[in-house]
């Protein structure tokens, strides 16, 4: 439906219903981070609700300006990544990848000032391969992006992210799921 | 060595918990090394 503007105070059963219908994403769960934590894992938050995913990480901090790493379940195979990235104070172009590595390994990033990402996920759910599009900042340093898939046609159900070789401390891990149609 | 402690949050209950990593989880945490960081 299109924009509605409401002036009374009561909402329909009919307007409510199709606004939340319309939504583009729903909460499905978060996760608060704690002091000095290695690793993140999220259990039972894909489900066939949902085929695409956002994974949002903010307000937290970082022991070492770095990345993070991210696998699908218990998967250590099958995943392609390539990171473009920016240097903030020359404008320069780099790049790195991963060619059938153990993880995803150069997602968002962050230091003692602040960390995070964002990361989309399409179909980890499904028994196919799973794309991956992220991006963050390391800092003050490069912007990066960073896109990949899970070559592996199998159904996940969690992940678990690991801040490389660091620790990440406070903040939260939020999953959403895009409301299909 | 100090300890490595790790989250693990069960969407589904909503229950996390946090515990020192495993001897095995630790040797699964990817290193620094390779990582395009700051020059």
């Amino acid at each position: 439906m299109a924009v509605k503007t409401f002036t009374s105070e009561v909402l329909t059963s009919g307007d409510t219903n199709t606004y939340l219908a319309n939504a583009m994403s729903n909460y499905i769960t978060s996760s608060t981070v704690g002091t000095a934590v290695s690793s993140v894992a999220i259990s039972n938050c894909f489900s066939s609700t949902y085929d695409n995913y956002r994974i949002v990480y903010s307000g937290g901090t970082q022991s070492t300006n770095q990345r993070f790493s991210m696998v699908l379940g218990a998967s250590v195979a099958g995943y392609y990544e390539g990171l473009t990235y920016v240097t903030y104070s020359t404008g320069a172009q780099g790049s790195a990848s991963t060619n059938n590595g153990a993880n995803w390994t150069y997602i968002g990033g962050g230091n003692t000032q602040s960390t995070g990402f964002t990361i989309d996920l399409q179909n980890p759910f499904l028994a196919q391969y799973t794309q991956m599009n992220a991006f963050g900042s390391l800092q003050t340093t490069q912007a990066t992006w960073d896109q990949g898939i899970h070559a592996v046609a199998t159904s996940y159900t969690g992940f678990t992210i690991t801040p490389v070789g660091s620790t990440i401390t406070g903040g939260t891990i939020t999953v959403y799921g895009y409301r299909k149609a | 060595m100090e300890p490595k402690y790790g989250i693990f949050h069960d969407a589904e209950t909503n229950e996390t918990i946090t515990r020192e990593l495993t001897d095995e989880e630790i040797a699964a945490l990817p290193s620094a090394t390779g990582d395009p960081i700051p020059e």
